[in-house]
């Protein structure tokens, strides 16, 4: 039985350690862009302390048009300086191991940077302060008291994942690695915040199951994730608030083996005639660990299956055809410490959804229908413990266009849907149109996650109009402030989910200008703020800190609305 | 760092796409139902004989397909506090036993020192084998502090141990373990065995030309985001990567770096100056710092040609002379550079000393790693305090070794087996040129075989396959020895060799019995040559060195032993650890019996355990 644990650690030591791992074919060098000009960059970089300390053996990167971007060292002084730049926007920031990195011109720790705007010839002066990394320390017991030594030990943050639309606990900070053979550890560079501590032995989690021989006894247990102070889930973890610099000591704990289960059950031929091949088992426990198992080529002669060592929590079972695999049934199960047995996994009918596109507009329609490339009419199931499946968000519907306009959607699991790129279409125009509405016998399906049952009725309606909600952006000087975000969201909660059309988020130009287009009529609170990244705007927590100072506004349809906006402080 | 966790959600979704693995339904905790035989036991600490508790026991079945499907396998048992684990319910059989545990060796049937064989147990149906004893021994640990030459601790910088060890007739330095240092500059190596070790930084890279890096960087540069978390310094051209794990250098001087090149303990970058770490079993030593100092480099530029053209991409590693001539293994942590489009290669930064520019392409292999022909270079390069342009490289063919296979036996030759003869070609060089080991040579049915194209040097022909029906009698060229005699092969191909079988196989065998005159069953056979020349190269055969465990009535056996003159020796098999090392096999020699073994011999010696301390 397979059996993987993946862990956002691990991926984090594989992208900072790949910088250039991937390239295999050098080709002779180019002239360096972005290195003939005669402008330059310099400046310092010190602890940020009441009295800050220069900083030696800081790393400084540069990025301006050229990819390649450019770095530097800092002096024994904490001082650098990058020569010979031409005219353009650079993005500057600084690293010191044990030290929190830092971005130029961020409002706030971590966050995106201001770039510098350089002329030519000009002389630019910055200084970036690195906060001393907070550092998390302690030992691990095992389950009989002794020193837990190759654990692995993460502190644990919740960010906001823009790529799913989901909170999730992130692992932060350095390490040596596992914890060493007196069960301790040690994860440093810390940015102040709020951290929950988590241990596992990824040892344990081979290929098997695993028994513990307790007196004559022989239990079925599983290995789990244990959060400090010593429970197997984030409900009843404790949460370490650290100040800057500050190291958290005997922040100690016991590993726990809890009892395993198995589920086991069958799957049915589907009624559309696929043949189910396998199972899935998808397990998020919420401290950064997901599990997935599969049974592959390993269903009985009538569609049995079998997962054995499950500890205690709630399991998607996913039922699949065909490589690479579709999803064709879905069903969840809870364990409690007992054997569930018998689940049925019945792959229902996709439901059938026909429709067409209409042109709405000034214009005549388009002589040729757009193809389905070009209409991103994306579908995802709203669910969050699929987002770290095969599949991301669950498998996309493939949609057909006819000539006259005529579409149908196939291959979609039923279950709650929601769009998953508004980029094109929403945000944007597909050759002058915008999408205006996808409506199911009348009701709207872009502002909701929505069920889709067959339906014959579907009426995607295209615009070449569309609302546009712009302005400059100010300090309070009165100087444009560019790079500054513009977050418009609409007033009502229920539309705060991720890639809604009703939250929208623009970056201003070179001369303070934002512009946001094709948000519906409604009623919306528009804020700005910087430091934030593309679609973080979708988190709800962000929404709820910006609605505090957002300006409230109303849009009608196809309004043209001016807004100009003023930076706080 | 928001733009970090986007990249690393990525890698998730990647991740996840490629774990669905094919698999079987489980078979947890149970088994056919007529299957009652059992394996219980108890997992020990061999310093205190107290139980270990927590330790992870597998039960394998040998002999069964990897493949296929339904591959039953047993759920691992974890001991509980009695140190107790038990395997019920299994079929009768052949099992492996191990047992692992963090901070000690893995434990394992049959096992009687740290890394002593194993033995399989043979289940009978039904059979309850109870009382089993793994024993596991403490592992030791070293640690200390990276301090740099402001006396500023080192952070997150790898540091890494070697074990001396005599393998295959060298002294060599290899790596055994890693750690990284702390944000106090703190590291701490553990799982080691006692020995002796040489303590050192990592400082692995590749220098990669610029404009690939940045050709790659275009395809993702749509928005801008905060510069990655890597960093690469741009030195002209080329990009010297400051990868995780390596020291921090002091900034350029004008695109000239000054460099931490690995250092060891306690301080200096000659593996020739490192004060080595002797560890006793279990021993935590601490205080094991290292003191590095940056030293200035120069550029080493050159272009690579060859008899084929040279495509992009092929590695030179610049090995430092110290590191071959002292058998330190650096694997990643060589300078290594890649050459682009027109053959040109860049070392932006490599301290003053000497080296050998080594490349060997196997860019047109047909299986992993070989081809034909071979393509070479080993220039000896010294580095000063002048940059190093245009150099010239020019790759040079291999050469190979063509011979025959001849039968000299009773019965007649094994027409149909000589095909599965493999021949061993292996190098006889201090420091051999081995980015990959050099397969054997495959044996055609009428008999010839020839080498992959192999680099100059000195090397030794033997026929692989020892025991069984036939063993090598000799390996000669025009009736000189190549078997146990190094021949130098220098640009042109050898050819005339032959490699004689023979199905008079020689055995050695006898009882070994404790001083107190009782069959032991626990002693260890050593056998080496009488001749102190071929316990070390250029004279050293592994066919001529043989370890073999009593069984448990103090019988020994040992075939197919090239004939010769013979040191044999008995000792309680957790003594026999690295007695292959000279200065032990002095020591064993004084007490050894001499055994001469001719053609076709077959002998008996019964052996006394030896009492050594």
């Amino acid at each position: 039985m397979t059996h993987s644990r993946l862990l956002l650690a691990s991926a984090l030591v594989v992208t900072s350690g790949t910088f250039i791992g991937a390239l295999q074919q050098p080709t002779r060098d180019q002239p360096v862009a972005g290195q003939r000009g005669s402008g330059s960059i310099s400046g310092i970089v010190t602890s940020d302390e009441p009295q800050p300390r220069p900083l030696r053996r800081a790393r400084v990167m540069l990025r301006g048009a050229d990819p390649l971007g450019n770095a530097v060292i800092t002096n024994d002084d904490g001082t650098f300086a990058f020569e010979g730049l031409s005219a353009g926007r650079y993005a500057v920031s600084a690293a010191k191991d044990g030290y929190v990195t830092a971005n130029y011109g961020s409002p706030r720790q971590g966050g995106q940077g201001q770039r510098i705007a350089l002329r030519d010839g000009e002389a630019g002066q910055i200084s970036i302060r690195l906060p001393r990394g907070a550092v998390i320390t302690g030992t691990i017991a095992d389950a009989f008291g002794q020193p837990a030594a190759g654990v692995t030990v993460y502190a644990l943050m919740w960010q906001y994942i823009t790529a799913s639309g989901e909170r999730r606990l992130v692992p932060s900070g350095r390490s040596a690695g596992v914890t060493d053979d007196r069960g301790q550890y040690r994860i440093y560079g810390l940015a102040a915040g709020e951290y929950y501590v988590s241990a596992q032995d990824e040892r344990q989690f081979a290929n098997r199951g695993l028994l513990m021989a307790v007196g004559t006894q022989l239990r079925s247990v599983a290995s789990v994730p244990i959060a400090y102070p010593g429970v197997p889930s984030i409900d009843g973890a404790t949460r370490i608030a650290l100040g800057a610099g500050e190291e958290r000591t005997a922040v100690n704990f016991a590993m726990q083996y809890v009892p395993a289960s198995s589920v086991s059950g069958t799957i049915a031929v589907d009624a559309d005639g696929r043949n189910p091949t396998g199972v899935m088992l998808v397990h998020a426990n919420r401290l950064s660990t997901v599990v997935v198992r599969s049974t592959g080529k390993g269903l009985g002669p009538t569609g049995e299956f079998e997962f054995g060592g499950l500890p205690p929590g709630s399991y998607t079972l996913l039922a699949t055809a065909g490589t690479p695999a579709k999803m064709l049934a879905m069903t969840e199960v809870t364990i409690e410490g007992q054997d569930i047995s018998n689940v049925q996994l019945t792959p229902q009918p996709s439901p059938r959804i026909s429709g067409r596109i209409v042109f709405e507009g000034r214009r005549s329609p388009p002589r040729l229908m757009p193809t389905s490339q070009d209409l991103p009419l994306r579908f995802s199931l709203w669910q969050a413990s699929l987002s770290f499946s095969p599949w991301g968000s669950g498998p996309s519907p493939s949609l057909q266009i006819a000539d006259d306009g005529r579409f149908s959607l196939t291959e979609f699991l039923p279950g709650v849907h929601v769009l998953t790129d508004p980029s094109r279409g929403i945000r944007a125009p597909i050759s002058g149109w915008w999408i205006a509405s996808v409506a199911s016998d009348g009701r709207e399906l872009l502002d909701a996650p929505f069920e889709l049952r067959n339906s014959e009725n579907v009426i995607v309606t295209m615009s070449d109009r569309a609302s546009e909600l712009g302005g400059v952006v100010k300090e309070a000087q009165g100087l444009s402030r560019p790079e500054q975000f513009v977050v418009a969201f609409s007033n009502d909660r229920l539309h705060w989910f991720h890639n809604s059309r009703r939250v929208a988020g623009a970056l201003t130009d070179a001369s303070g200008t934002y512009l946001i287009r094709n948000l519906p009529a409604g009623d919306y609170l528009v804020a700005t703020e910087a430091g934030i990244s593309p679609g973080e705007w979708f988190d709800p927590f962000l929404l709820e800190q910006l609605a505090r100072t957002a300006i409230r506004i109303s849009l009608r349809d196809f309004e043209i609305k001016k807004l100009d906006l003023e930076t706080a402080k | 760092m928001r733009y970090f966790i986007e990249m690393l959600r990525g890698t998730v979704l990647l991740t996840l796409v490629t774990i669905c693995a094919v698999t079987s339904i489980g078979a947890l905790g149970t088994s056919s139902p007529q299957s009652s035989a059992s394996i219980a036991g108890t997992v020990v600490d061999e310093l205190t004989s107290r139980p270990i508790a927590g330790a992870t026991v597998r039960a394998n079945r040998t002999g069964e397909p990897t493949t296929g499907q339904l591959r039953e396998r047993l759920p691992d048992v974890v001991t509980g506090p009695d140190g107790r684990f038990e395997f019920r319910d299994l079929m009768p059989g052949g099992y492996e036993l191990e047992a692992t545990r963090a901070g000690h060796s893995a434990a394992a049937y049959g096992r009687t020192r740290r890394d002593g064989d194993t033995e399989v147990i043979r289940l009978a149906d039904g059979q309850r084998m109870a009382g089993v004893v793994l024993t596991m021994w403490r592992l030791g640990a070293i640690s200390g502090t990276v301090l740099d030459e402001a006396g500023e601790q080192v952070v997150d910088v790898r540091v890494r141990a070697w074990q001396s060890t005599f393998r295959n007739g060298r002294r060599q330095l290899v790596g055994v373990a890693a750690a990284r240092t702390d944000d106090r500059g703190m590291y701490r190596l553990i799982g080691l065995n006692p020995g002796d070790y040489v303590i050192g930084t990592s400082v692995g890279r590749t220098i990669v030309p610029a404009a690939d890096v940045r050709a790659v960087r275009k395809l993702d540069s749509r928005t801008y985001s905060t510069p990655a978390e890597g960093t690469a310094l741009l030195l002209g051209s080329t990009l010297y990567p400051i990868a995780r794990g390596a020291a921090i250098p002091p900034p350029d001087n004008g695109g000239r770096l000054s460099i931490y090149p690995t250092s060891f303990h306690p301080s200096g970058a000659a593996v020739t100056q490192a004060g080595g770490v002797r560890l006793s079993a279990g021993e935590d030593r601490q205080g094991v710092d290292i003191q590095l100092h940056p030293v200035p480099t120069v550029k080493v530029e050159g272009i690579v040609t060859g008899v084929h053209v040279i495509r992009t991409g092929l590695v030179l590693r610049l090995e430092p002379a110290d590191t071959i001539q002292s058998g330190l293994d650096l694997d990643e942590d060589v300078l290594q550079a890649t050459t682009d489009g027109a053959g040109v290669f860049t070392f932006p930064a490599v301290p003053a000393g000497q080296y050998f520019l080594r490349a060997r392409d196997t860019s047109r292999a047909p299986t992993p790693g070989y081809v034909e022909p071979t393509e070479w270079c080993s220039i000896p390069l010294t580095v000063g305090d002048a940059d190093l342009v245009g150099l010239p490289v020019v790759l040079q063919r291999g050469v190979h070794i063509h011979g025959r296979v001849e039968f000299d036996g009773m019965a007649e030759a094994p027409i149909n087996e000589l095909t599965d003869v493999a021949i061993e070609i292996t190098s006889a060089d201090q420091a051999p040129f081995a980015i990959l080991p050099d397969p054997p040579a495959r044996v055609d049915a009428k008999g010839q075989f020839t080498s992959v194209g192999l680099p100059p040097g000195r090397y030794f022909v033997r026929a692989g396959k020892a025991g069984g029906k036939w063993m090598l009698k000799s390996g000669t060229v025009d009736q000189r020895d190549v078997a146990d005699a190094a021949i130098e092969l220098d640009r042109k191909d050898l050819t005339g060799v032959v490699i004689t079988l023979t199905d008079r196989v020689t055995t050695l065998s006898g009882i070994v019995r404790t001083p107190h005159a009782v069959p032991d069953g626990n002693a260890a056979v050593l056998i080496f040559p009488a001749n102190y020349q071929s316990w070390s190269l250029p004279g050293f055969n592994p066919h001529r060195f043989r370890r073999v465990r009593t069984r448990e009535d103090g019988g020994y056996l040992v075939n197919a032993l090239p004939i010769g003159d013979y040191f044999v020796v008995a000792l309680p098999d957790d003594r026999a650890e690295g007695w292959q090392d000279p200065s032990v096999l002095e020591l064993l020699a004084r007490t050894a019996v001499l055994v001469n073994i001719r053609d076709g011999d077959r002998k008996t010696h019964d052996l006394r355990t030896e009492e050594r301390r």
